[in-house]
């Protein structure tokens, strides 16, 4: 009779192996494949942080909401649909719950149940723990759910919590475009993400990309690809 | 929910062919019943009957192929003439039609009367050879007239819910669906409306829930519609005026097969399209022609044919002068296929129930704030554009508002929809005043968000004046946009009021 300690770490352990092997994933922006070169990861806990995490997490979003996959958000009073829209997130498939208050897990877990993709923003505090955590990433598992933690800049965030997620997505800004001084407005900036996590294989991946209100595109190439919303 | 007034012609297809309904005529569609006449319904016959079945009941029972040329050719008589009464008429399938009682009603004075009145213009169009009864029935929202058509008689405003009760499960013409109702011992609408939501949603699926909230009375509202204004319409204008019905629908194929499909391509489609036909002198004759299933360019064309044969033959109706100058198309009740909707017959994935099922769940614990979607609204600020409502809540309750963004950026990913309060200034560290022309004295240097840690403004865009209600003194707002890159590379959107700057959206 195993226990359900003992059984949970083999669990934690061997379900994974290596995020390069990730299961028949959904579609990933082109932009962004060579992040999750087998599609994303379903089934696992990964965080996004960085000056742009919201806008990634919709790049990310985009094209398997189109598919017909479901996203649940949690704790986000913030989320900015019309920059979702633009980026192609189709909003007929998203399911929201920006203030879930001391529910926050149930909210998550929920979610976790019913849609393909789970994006949380967990508070400073006691949203951060990482028991609960370890308890939805399991459920994540069970379901093959990608469960995805945000933690938006500003937002501090425990080490050890932070620690303890699968892999980590961080989108830094680098130079924005169309503001000058005194003169224009912002059009599109530079971002490099860089994947990471002790269960990614070589340790480590980055992209450049540039993003625009509209579409998200690898700095190496000159054409953009548009991920032009058609949920208006 | 709108009154519908349905007109229905029982056992259409036999009298479109000029049988009368006391000769035993039966209808068949590849070997089964499709329709037949009440003398053919003494003997036994009812639908979906295999043809060999009928033949064993009755030996002077006369068998003929259904014609959906003759159905439709026979009943556009009947549309014009209701037309009258009527000018705009929902047209579904040959031997039913629907119209919005609201404006007849008063100008003929009362329900009652306006019931005669269509059953008098309608029994007057139909074909002599068969001379058919009508029925008419009248009740909120069109599932609930079209089977008070059924029993020819007028639901009072409030009272579907009442009438829908009694009816038996058959009505709703979903046979798997009724049979599992009756297993369980649910027999009629009523008793299926008493469910609750959630058990029906998670036992029955999309299908069943759609269903339980037409037998509840609550129906048509929850249909999820595409903005009309966002769909395009086909207007077709011909050179020369055309006046023969196939040359007409044959210039007119390409164009409408084109258009469906361009339609299907974007996701969308639509149940019901209003047709305008215009002739070169400007005759306009319009209708409106509804499907259950969703609308395809061969359903269409063939309604069009209908249509267009009519009036040019002066059949439904005096003819035209002239020929046919231009065509309009407009599709109406869009959403989407393959998207989440609630619409007979549509599929819906298995994505989607799962979605449906957990938001319910999550609402059915932790109350109806549990779970949100978005719904566009519009306005000025970031803020505006789109709102959260509860799921499950009908979305045509709220209107989009026409205020066009002014901000030529892309939307910022993160909104507040409480302003936080910042300190921004100038190199020297005194506050940037913006003049009524929108000149700064001053140019912006720093900025914190705690009013200690201090972030160097690298770049900044010129002020946006935005001045809301003007013309109220009491409620009058002057605010300045500004867009701020700072040193840490994150960009802001904030905005200046009465000598207080405020941090409206962070473009993360």
């Amino acid at each position: 009779m195993v226990s359900t300690a003992a059984l949970s770490e083999v669990l934690d352990r061997s379900s994974l192996g290596d995020l390069a092997r990730g299961s028949q994933g959904l579609t990933i922006h082109p932009a962004l494949a060579a992040l999750f070169p087998t599609g994303l990861p379903m089934g696992s806990t990964g965080g996004i942080g960085g000056s742009a995490a919201s806008s990634i997490l919709f790049a990310l979003l985009a094209k398997p909401l189109e598919q017909g996959a479901w996203a649940g958000i949690v704790g986000s009073p913030f989320l900015g649909i019309e920059a979702a829209a633009d980026l192609g997130v189709r909003l007929d498939r998203l399911l929201l719950a920006p203030k879930p208050g001391i529910h926050w897990s149930e909210v998550v877990a929920g979610f976790i149940d019913s849609c393909e993709i789970v994006a949380f923003f967990p508070s400073a505090g006691s949203q951060q723990r990482p028991d609960a955590l370890r308890r939805l990433a399991a459920r994540a598992r069970q379901r093959r759910t990608l469960l995805l933690v945000l933690v938006r800049a500003g937002t501090s965030v425990r080490q050890d919590y932070w620690e303890s997620l699968d892999f980590h997505l961080v989108a830094q800004i680098g130079v924005w475009r169309g503001l000058g001084i005194g003169w224009g407005a912002l059009q599109s900036r530079e971002v490099e993400v860089v994947l990471s996590g002790r269960r990614v294989a070589g340790r480590e991946r980055r992209v450049q990309l540039v993003l625009s209100g509209f579409s998200c595109s690898s700095s190496s190439e000159r054409a953009p690809l548009r991920t032009v919303s058609s949920n208006q | 929910m709108t009154r519908v007034l349905t007109l229905w012609c029982p056992d259409w297809p036999v009298s479109a062919l000029g049988y009368g309904e006391d000769v035993p005529v039966v209808v068949l569609v590849q070997n089964r019943v499709h329709a037949c006449s009440s003398a053919a319904r003494h003997r036994g016959v009812h639908i979906g009957q295999r043809r060999r079945e009928a033949e064993s009941l009755a030996a002077d029972l006369v068998f003929v192929e259904r014609d959906m040329k003759a159905e439709g050719s026979q009943f556009e008589p009947v549309i014009s003439a209701v037309a009258e009464a009527s000018p705009l008429v929902e047209a579904s399938c040959p031997g039913t039609l629907a119209i919005d009682v609201r404006g007849p009603n008063r100008y003929f004075g009362g329900e009652d009367n306006l019931k005669r009145l269509i059953a008098a213009l309608a029994q007057g169009a139909m074909p002599v050879a068969s001379a058919p009864t009508v029925a008419v029935g009248v009740a909120d929202g069109r599932f609930a007239s079209a089977l008070a058509a059924r029993e020819n008689r007028c639901v009072a405003p409030g009272n579907s819910r009442e009438f829908l009760s009694s009816l038996p499960v058959a009505t709703l013409e979903r046979p798997q669906l009724s049979s599992l109702l009756e297993q369980l011992g649910i027999k009629t609408l009523g008793a299926f409306a008493r469910l609750p939501q959630e058990a029906v949603l998670s036992r029955f699926g999309i299908e069943g829930f759609r269903f339980h909230c037409l037998a509840n009375g609550s129906g048509e509202e929850t249909l999820e519609l595409v903005e009309p204004r966002m769909v395009h319409l086909l207007e077709v204008e011909f050179d020369v005026a055309i006046d023969q019905c196939d040359v007409l629908i044959f210039s007119l194929k390409s164009r409408v097969e084109e258009f469906f499909a361009s339609l299907s391509r974007e996701g969308l489609s639509c149940s019901r399209v209003h047709v305008e036909l215009k002739t070169a002198s400007g005759e306009v004759r319009r209708r409106l022609w509804r499907s259950d299933d969703p609308f395809g360019s061969e359903a269409i064309l063939q309604r069009l044919r209908w249509q267009i044969d009519g009036w040019l033959s002066g059949l439904a109706g005096e003819a035209p002068t002239v020929g046919i100058q231009s065509i309009i198309l407009a599709p109406d009740e869009v959403s989407r296929t393959d998207g989440f909707q609630l619409s007979f017959g549509h599929l819906v994935t298995d994505a989607d129930e799962r979605a449906m099922r957990g938001a319910h769940r999550l609402q059915a614990a932790l109350g109806r704030e549990a779970v949100y979607v978005p719904v566009k609204m519009g306005g000025r600020g970031p803020a505006d554009r789109f709102h959260l409502i509860p799921w499950g809540e009908p979305k045509s309750a709220f209107q989009e508002r026409p205020w066009p963004d002014h901000l030529p950026s892309p939307a910022p990913a993160s909104v507040f929809p409480s302003p936080q309060s910042i300190d921004v200034l100038d190199e020297r560290g005194f506050a940037i005043e913006v003049s009524a022309r929108g000149e700064l004295n001053t140019q912006p240097a720093r900025l914190s968000f705690d009013h200690r840690h201090w972030f160097r403004i690298m770049k900044w865009s010129s002020p946006w004046l935005i001045s809301e209600r003007w013309w109220d003194p009491k409620r009058r707002r002057r605010i300045v946009r500004f867009q701020f890159v700072l040193e840490d590379g994150s960009a802001h959107l904030c905005f200046l009021e009465q000598g207080s700057w405020y941090l409206e959206a962070t473009y993360d």
